[in-house]
């Protein structure tokens, strides 16, 4: 009996002392959670939360920065390697059909704490576009690039140039232009040379229509701006079905003579300009009038410079959904999302719980990832409508809820994803070196460089093997 | 009289030549340093900005502060590259040059593992790494730095031991000298300058590397290129810390080289030009 | 102990560390070139010639081999030239080197990212400097990395900056190197310094020489983050080498098998070329 007694007695103490010693401790006291970053600007958040991950969880966030370009292989050589180094990565969520196998699902989690992250606070566009595959949650969104199309507002509001235009082409200056072969129109009424002038005064330079990011490697965004509305109404890349390739079909094949015509209203430098390029030209020297970019000149409308002219008018940016195509008297316009960026545990991780505690605290709905994405220094744009909607961004920059309530309509409107199967890298840069050879004149016709596309697509498919393909396209939808 | 005026008249249309080239040459990284202490903004500006119109050392700052350890890292890592592949190749190139060891197919061979592209070594570096626990030391990112330089240095080596007359090294033997008194006072001195030619080379080569340095680190051995690689804003370049880098990595080199020149002279009255 | 067996010893701990470190790789890079390697599959089945065969048939690769094929021709040419140049004026002036040397040196000790974004900047059409002054000149503005004509020229210009004075310091090292007595003698016999420059000098750089156009020609074949970071290639694929072209397959399609019979196919012919090159210059010493 007494023996008894003191075993009991030792257990209720030794119970109590654990109990004692977790409410002391923090929850996940001595882990360490490593995280493979994108470096620059992007990595800023990470490091100034350490020390509030480490005092609120006890986590020590271990920041690995990869340089942008890079990001996919170093990732996926870790990653099928199983070398178990990452516990998070940021990614491209075009890199999903690779990257599957090795990232956790986290709708066990959202479960669990009832969707403390916020999910349902994300917009259905970037949940569609990034976050879910497959119809689960394999990541959340870090960043909610999508692009926009601008135009110089001021311009368009010249009430000179608009009679000229109706005078020429018998409809009212579109403002916003809403089908692309009205940004055709605009463009070539707009392209006119230093001398000349434009909104009744002389220009001090050169002046362009229009302006694409058509440098190699990237240029196949500018084409996929195209090639989704000139397929509507229901566009794809591939015949879900059959997998054959859509990439040749008619419309495909309009979208890229568009981009050959708009060429000719283009500053020179186009086929060699890259994000900088492009932004210094459109908002730093104001030589152009129409483009599409991503939100950054939304988020600073203001830096816009005035019309090279003599006396500009005040500079007014204007932003709107990319243009779509008019089909039997019905507008169609898409909004693409970009895939980029998202934030997954990985498979191999030693400790998910930790790591998604991070995430939580990182890209969870609430002031935190507010404050970073009000910081358009950082690069992490709104995805959530606690950021379209929030006052305090409002009082923060005055005149940025023109930019938030476009874009928020944007992006409820249609949104479309960009590919995401095994491979996304390759079928991707086929097309963007067979559009920047077209471009650059060496096909006759948008027909031949679409067809070698789509015959390089059917080869890919079949490297990969058509079934699989297959199953993992209709995982994008 | 006529020579010594005429001779005087060349150097200085020589000296005007260069410092014609000079400032061609220099443009570019004027260029560079004038990015460097401008706001990112003043970059790519249409007309463009020939003289600081605001001088800031905001990139600098940036620069020394945040990637001293890399600049540190990348500095280890050529020193020791440069050391071995000097060594190496000194011992190998004057084997090769006065013994012809291993005939034609030696030498050659060497050389052959230049050709290999860096892209298709990286992942068995990487595997061999991993398996070896090495990814992300500085040792790892030695090893496939040594394969590229080690060849350079034994073939260098060996041309410019090649350019020392036999007839050279055998009067020095004839008159008493040892061979190793022979290769210290005749040959080395006469292939300085090829040998200080080669450690810079090798030197450059190593801190300039990047595809062997982004696979094989991580966070802890990661080298100045791999860093500049990845300054970049959202979607921009950040144009003044990469430019503020690159010339604040290029600094230690600038100062090898300089304290090199001593050794580009000849060593001995035995050469033709001085 | 014979002098060629001490001298084999001298060679030995080099050739064996090599092996050690090359042994791996190569091997890994002969097996892989013959396999389908799936980076994600554990398991490489052998498919013969499969690699080779699809690399034969890609279009780019051939216009990838004739823009470095190019790029070699028109480096070798321009920078042997400009080197050897301002090697003979350094020579000449041998105070002023001890400090226009290391300065001459500068473009190579830019990392070529770098060099890369330098282009960019001193390129861009709207906002170049160089279209400034030629338009200043009367001169249009060139489009230069952006234009169809002009990219590769562009590309060449920036490279050919960035290492003729590499190949200065080589000759001027080899210059320094050269013993006097020809000299002395071709002075006695009343040579001009033209002869002497052709009948001595070149000959007795031929080792030199011979070195110089290898290493650039290796290094061409790998040149790599200029092109990356100034033109991706393009456009079109008018800037596309070699080097660029198995980056994209090994790094981003990550379909090493290709990338490394794309590498064999050209590293074969490569070193019978070179070292055909290498015995017939050799072979010239050894007479002389």
């Amino acid at each position: 009996m007494k023996r008894l007694m003191i075993i009991i007695v030792c257990f209720l103490l030794i119970l109590s002392f654990s109990l004692l010693a977790n409410g002391q401790g923090k929850p996940f006291d001595g882990i360490t959670v490593t995280a493979a970053v994108h470096s620059g600007h992007q990595v800023a958040p990470w490091y100034s939360e350490e020390g509030n991950i480490k005092e609120k969880y006890g986590i020590k966030l271990n920041v690995i920065e990869i340089t942008q370009d890079e990001m996919y292989s170093r990732e996926f050589l870790e990653l099928t390697q199983r070398t178990g180094v990452y516990d998070i990565i940021q990614y491209n969520s075009a890199w999903i059909g690779d990257f599957e196998p090795y990232v956790l699902p986290l709708d066990d989690y959202v479960t669990k704490d009832n969707d403390a992250i916020g999910y349902s606070d994300i917009l259905p566009a970037f949940n569609k576009a990034q976050n879910i595959w497959g119809g689960k949650r394999v990541s959340t969104t870090i960043d909610g690039d999508t692009f926009l199309f601008y135009y110089r507002k001021d311009l368009f509001k010249d009430e000179g140039e608009k009679s000229a235009f109706k005078a020429k082409f018998g409809y009212e200056l579109p403002d916003p232009p809403k089908t692309w072969q009205e940004v055709v129109d605009i463009a070539k009424f707009f392209t006119r040379n230093k001398g000349e002038k434009l909104a009744g005064r002389t220009l001090i330079k050169d002046f362009y229509g229009y302006a694409d990011q058509a440098k190699r490697g990237r240029v196949y965004y500018w084409y996929l701006f195209r090639f989704v509305p000139f397929n509507a109404p229901n566009p794809h890349y591939f015949n879900p079905d059959t997998m054959e390739p859509n990439i040749n079909s008619l419309g495909s094949i309009a979208a890229l003579e568009n981009m050959m015509e708009l060429l000719k209203y283009s500053p020179p430098g186009v086929l060699g300009w890259e994000w900088d390029e492009l932004y210094k030209a459109a908002m730093g020297d104001g030589t152009v009038a129409m483009w599409i970019h991503w939100t950054d000149e939304g988020r600073g409308f203001d830096k816009l410079t005035p019309l090279p002219i003599e006396n500009p008018p005040l500079p007014e940016l204007g932003i709107s959904a990319t243009p779509g195509v008019e089909l039997n008297g019905k507008l169609y316009q898409f909004t693409i999302v970009d895939s980029a960026w998202v934030g997954s545990i990985c498979k191999d991780s030693k400790n998910p719980d930790a790591a998604y505690e991070v995430l939580k605290h990182m890209f969870g709905a609430g002031p935190v990832n507010l404050h970073y994405i009000m910081d358009s220094t950082i690069g992490w744009d709104a995805f959530r409508y606690s950021h379209f909607n929030s006052p305090e961004w409002r009082q923060k920059v005055p005149g940025i809820e023109k930019y938030l309530e476009i874009e928020l309509e944007a992006l409820e409107q249609d949104s479309y994803p960009m590919l995401k199967i095994p491979g996304a890298f390759e079928y991707t840069d086929v097309l963007d070196l067979n559009v920047s050879k077209y471009l650059a004149g060496d096909f006759k016709t948008a027909k031949e460089a679409l067809d070698v596309v789509a015959s390089k697509w059917s080869e890919l498919n079949n490297k990969f093997g058509l079934n699989k393909q297959k199953e993992f396209y209709s995982k994008i939808w | 009289m006529a020579n010594r005026n005429n001779l005087i008249i060349r150097k200085i249309l020589i000296f005007i030549f260069l410092i014609i080239v000079l400032i061609i040459f220099l443009f570019p990284i004027y260029w560079l340093v004038l990015t460097s202490i401008q706001p990112s903004g003043e970059v790519m500006k249409s007309p463009p900005n020939f003289y600081v119109k605001n001088l800031t050392f905001i990139h600098w700052k940036f620069v020394v502060k945040e990637t001293l350890p890399q600049f540190f890292n990348s500095f280890v890592i050529s020193f020791f590259v440069t050391i071995i592949a000097i060594i190496l190749g000194a011992i190998s190139g004057y084997a090769f040059a006065r013994y012809n060891v291993g005939g034609d197919k030696l030498p050659l061979w060497i050389l052959s593992l230049k050709f290999l592209p860096p892209v298709v070594s990286v992942i068995p570096y990487f595997l061999m790494m991993k398996t070896l626990g090495l990814i992300d030391t500085r040792t790892a990112v030695l090893v496939p730095h040594l394969i590229i330089t080690i060849p350079f240095a034994v073939w260098m080596i060996k041309g410019f031991i090649q350019d020392v007359p036999l007839e050279l090294e055998d009067a020095a033997m004839i008159d008493g000298c040892s061979q190793i008194g022979v290769i210290r006072n005749i040959t080395l001195p006469l292939i300085a300058p090829g040998l200080v030619v080669t450690a810079l080379f090798c030197f450059i080569w190593s801190w300039n590397d990047f595809m062997f340095a982004l696979v094989l680190t991580r966070n802890q051995a990661l080298t100045m290129p791999v860093t500049v690689a990845g300054m970049r804003e959202a979607h921009g370049v950040m144009w003044g810390e990469v430019s503020a880098a690159a010339s604040f990595g290029a600094i230690p080199i600038i100062i090898i080289a300089i304290i090199l020149q001593k050794y580009l002279v000849r060593g001995l009255s035995l050469g033709s030009f001085r | 102990m014979t002098n060629i067996k001490r001298a084999t010893v001298l060679v030995l701990p080099t050739v064996l560390f090599l092996v050690l470190i090359v042994i791996f790789p190569m091997l890994f890079s002969i097996k892989v070139a013959f396999s389908g390697y799936d980076i994600r599959i554990p398991e490489h089945p052998f498919v013969g010639l499969r690699n080779f065969i699809y690399i034969f048939k890609q279009a780019l690769f051939y216009d990838a081999i004739s823009v470095t094929g190019i790029m070699i021709i028109a480096e070798l040419f321009f920078e042997l030239i400009i080197g050897f140049v301002l090697a003979l004026s350094l020579l000449q002036l041998p105070r002023v080197r001890q400090l226009f040397q290391p300065i001459l040196l500068m473009p190579i000790m830019i990392m070529p990212v770098v060099i890369g974004y330098v282009g960019r900047l001193i390129f861009e059409e709207r906002s170049s400097p160089i279209n400034y002054f030629l338009n200043m000149l009367g001169f249009e503005s060139i489009a230069w990395h952006a234009s169809t004509k002009y990219a590769l020229i562009t590309v060449l210009i920036l490279r050919i900056w960035q290492w003729s004075p590499f190949v200065m310091a080589i000759i001027l090292a080899g210059l320094l190197s050269l013993p006097r007595e020809p000299y002395d003698a071709a002075m006695v016999d009343g040579a001009n310094s033209w002869q002497t420059f052709i009948y001595i000098t070149l000959p007795l750089l031929k080792p030199v020489i011979m070195l110089v156009l290898i290493m650039r020609t290796l290094e061409i074949l790998q040149v790599f983050d200029i092109i990356y970071v100034l033109t991706m290639g393009g456009p079109g694929s008018r800037t596309t080498t070699f080097s660029l072209f198995t980056y994209l397959i090994g790094f981003r399609y990550w379909d090493i098998g290709q990338a490394s019979a794309a590498a064999w196919i050209v590293m074969i012919p490569l070193s019978i070329l070179i070292s055909t090159f290498v015995k017939f210059m050799e072979k010239g010493e050894k007479v002389g």
